[in-house]
């Protein structure tokens, strides 16, 4: 019919970085290019261990994992999955650290076959220009690769209402625990060996933990300009929405931040500097072994926070 | 009442700030960089903030401490784009009320047109008249400036004597920022033109020929990178150094042919862009290697992204062609001792090298 036929590829997914937020466009689309979708293993110590040997000392904590992963699916696949998500709004950045997931790979694991696309709103460059020339790249037609990457995107608006409202479901579920707001990239609070081990500790603690970047779809753009007007990172900008709009609904909020982020090191220090009525914690994460440090700082919060919401009471 | 205008220190391009600054009110030039500089800014900079975030912080409060109350900051790209916000905030925070800080990014000031509008809103007073010829003036200082000192690095090695060549260099700069009109500027460049022939006239001697490449406020600022320009022609090398403010400008109204020169140049290392100075870093090390030169100093802030992004680049470029580069991450711990002995060994290897060149 439409489908010229080509060779089935098992395309390599690393479950890494912006993974954690654009999977299920990137998945959904390869499978409807009528390749097989090869899902990386979440983040474990020996790949970690793996991504900082390969990387450059002041490189940040999840790159050096993202290197990491990269180099445990790259046997089990024929080529490996690094877009370029320079920019994705009019007017708005992603840290240029994503600017060379590309080359990265291809100077640090010359052995790897890396397909790529990017997406620089700026520069003019779209989304579904690019992945349908992806898509004719990795033998597929024009006809299928246009239809693959519709059907991909609508999966992914999908997903992303649905995770929206289960993080909406479990901040207003009635209930006993201070509700902490976790506010971090989606890559790190995410990750097996950041931000999980945090969650899990909190709720170890009686604490509600909601991920704020799960709430992004349900907030307004532009909501945070009162804590940043002129910040021009999309994710740190969505992430300050979150924060403005749901601030009056949690007790408490906790930064979750890797060493060394750029955009982080300057957006975290503001909002926190302009956020005087509510407890915040700035957890700075540049090496995974001492995470049970973690463990006190964390509890003496949680108790803060909740001795201060019994006084309110 | 007229207000008192300062901008961070950024190497000698206080000559070509100062006519615009003066647009806007007095000029106060931004006091001397010093140690306490550095610990003022550090002290009020966020822990993760690069370096140059840290030294302008500092430039800042120290202005304000003497009477300045509007600040400009400049910048785009990486987060050099976002220290104006953050900067006011911190400034506030420790008790200044009274001052504006004007950041001038590609929000503000992506044309000509919206750079005019921003002066404008500035200092309302102000005509277009009296800014194109502030704007002509700053421009044409800033290239002589470039040009001449960009051949002064080339020949500070070959000086008779580096006190007396550094004196002549600072004298140069004294009186082009006095110069009052373009005529009056290029008689002064002019004049440092024959004076330099004088103080370090090109001899024969196999000076080491080394580029300097990097982020463009490491490259630039001596106080961030201890005088690197400096210690290399005092240990023997020929500096070039396309990292200037001239080259930026250039750059940023260049349009995309700049870049996929540049993206040429950089080939096989690099495919993509990858932001602010890393493309131009890894461009412009390739040129240099291809051209023959001795080595590469590649300078970057601690934890740059741009720059630490062409880390793998420059390491391959550097192993494949058998090329030296010595990457230097600068931040507030790296003292001029530590600077000298990096470059001192850097350039011993490079002599050494030549020399097993030559016999074998």
């Amino acid at each position: 019919m439409f489908h010229r036929q080509h060779e089935r590829l098992r395309v390599g997914v690393p479950q890494s970085l912006l993974y954690h937020r654009y999977g299920t466009l990137w998945t959904s689309f390869v499978e409807g290019l009528g390749h097989e979708a090869i899902v990386g293993p979440r983040s474990n110590m020996s790949l970690a261990r793996t991504g900082a040997a390969l990387a450059p000392d002041e490189t940040c904590l999840p790159f050096k994992l993202h290197l990491g992963h990269v180099a445990a699916i790259a046997d089990r696949c024929d080529v490996v999955l690094a877009p370029r998500i320079a920019s994705v709004r009019r007017g708005e950045e992603n840290c240029v650290r994503f600017k060379v997931a590309y080359d990265a790979i291809a100077n640090l694991l010359p052995n790897v076959r890396v397909e790529t696309y990017t997406v620089d709103v700026g520069e003019r460059v779209r989304e579904r220009r690019e992945l349908v020339d992806l898509g004719r790249r990795l033998g597929a037609g024009t006809w299928r690769a246009h239809v693959s990457y519709e059907r991909a995107r609508r999966r992914q608006r999908r997903h992303e209402r649905d995770t929206a409202s289960v993080a909406l479901d479990a901040l207003r579920a009635p209930g006993d625990g201070p509700r902490l707001l976790l506010v971090g990239h989606a890559y790190n609070v995410a990750d097996d060996l950041v931000g999980v081990p945090i969650v899990r500790m909190l709720t170890a603690m009686g604490a509600r933990p909601i991920p704020a970047d799960a709430l992004v779809p349900a907030t307004k753009r532009g909501a945070g300009n009162a804590l940043s007007a002129s910040v021009y990172w999309t994710y740190s900008r969505e992430l300050l929405a979150v924060i403005a709009q749901f601030a009056e609904e949690v007790d408490g909020i906790v930064f979750l931040m890797t060493f060394p982020c750029g955009p982080d090191s300057l957006v975290t220090d503001l909002a926190i500097r302009r956020l005087r009525h509510i407890p915040t914690l700035n957890l700075v994460l540049d090496d995974l072994d001492g995470l049970t440090g973690l463990q006190t700082r964390l509890e003496s919060f949680v108790d803060i926070v909740a001795a201060r919401s019994r006084a309110a009471v | 009442m007229s207000r008192v205008v300062s901008y961070p220190h950024l190497a000698h391009y206080g000559v070509a700030f100062r006519p615009v600054a003066a647009m806007l009110g007095d000029v106060l030039s931004p006091p001397p960089m010093t140690q306490r500089t550095l610990a003022l800014g550090a002290a009020n900079s966020p822990e993760a903030a690069c370096l140059p975030f840290k030294l302008t912080l500092g430039n800042f409060i120290e202005s304000l401490d003497a009477g300045a109350d509007l600040l400009l900051q400049a910048g785009g790209g990486c987060r050099l784009g976002y220290y104006g916000e953050v900067q006011e905030q911190i400034l506030r925070d420790l008790g200044y009320r009274d001052f504006e800080l004007l950041s001038i990014t590609t929000a503000n000031a992506g044309s000509l047109r919206a750079l005019a509008r921003t002066f404008k809103r500035a200092n309302p007073r102000l005509t277009y008249r009296a800014m194109s010829r502030a704007v002509t003036l700053a421009g044409r200082k800033l290239q002589l400036l470039d040009d001449a000192l960009d051949r002064a690095r080339r020949l500070h090695v070959h000086a008779l004597d580096h006190e007396g060549f550094e004196r002549v260099v600072t004298a140069f700069v004294r009186s082009l920022d006095e110069a009052e009109d373009a005529t009056a500027a290029e008689a002064v460049a002019e004049r440092f033109g024959r004076e330099l022939a004088e103080a370090a006239p090109h001899r024969a001697h196999a000076a080491l020929r080394v580029g300097v490449v990097g982020e463009f406020y490491a490259a630039v600022e001596p106080s961030a990178n201890h005088g690197l320009d400096r210690e290399l022609a005092r240990f023997g090398a020929e500096v070039f150094r396309p990292v200037t403010l001239s080259a930026v400008l250039d750059l940023d109204f260049g349009g995309p042919s700049h870049m996929r020169k540049l993206l040429d140049d950089a080939a096989p290392y690099l495919r993509f862009e990858v932001g602010t100075d890393g493309t131009k870093a890894v461009a412009y090390a390739n040129r240099f290697q291809r051209d023959g030169f001795d080595g590469v100093v590649h300078v970057r802030p601690f934890g740059c992204i741009p720059e630490v992004n062409v880390l793998p680049a420059m390491q391959r470029l550097s192993r494949e062609q058998a090329f030296p580069i010595l990457s230097l991450s600068l931040d507030t711990q790296v003292s001029d001792v530590g600077m000298r002995t990096r470059v001192e060994a850097f350039c011993d290897m490079l002599r050494l090298r030549r020399a097993a060149r030559a016999s074998g």
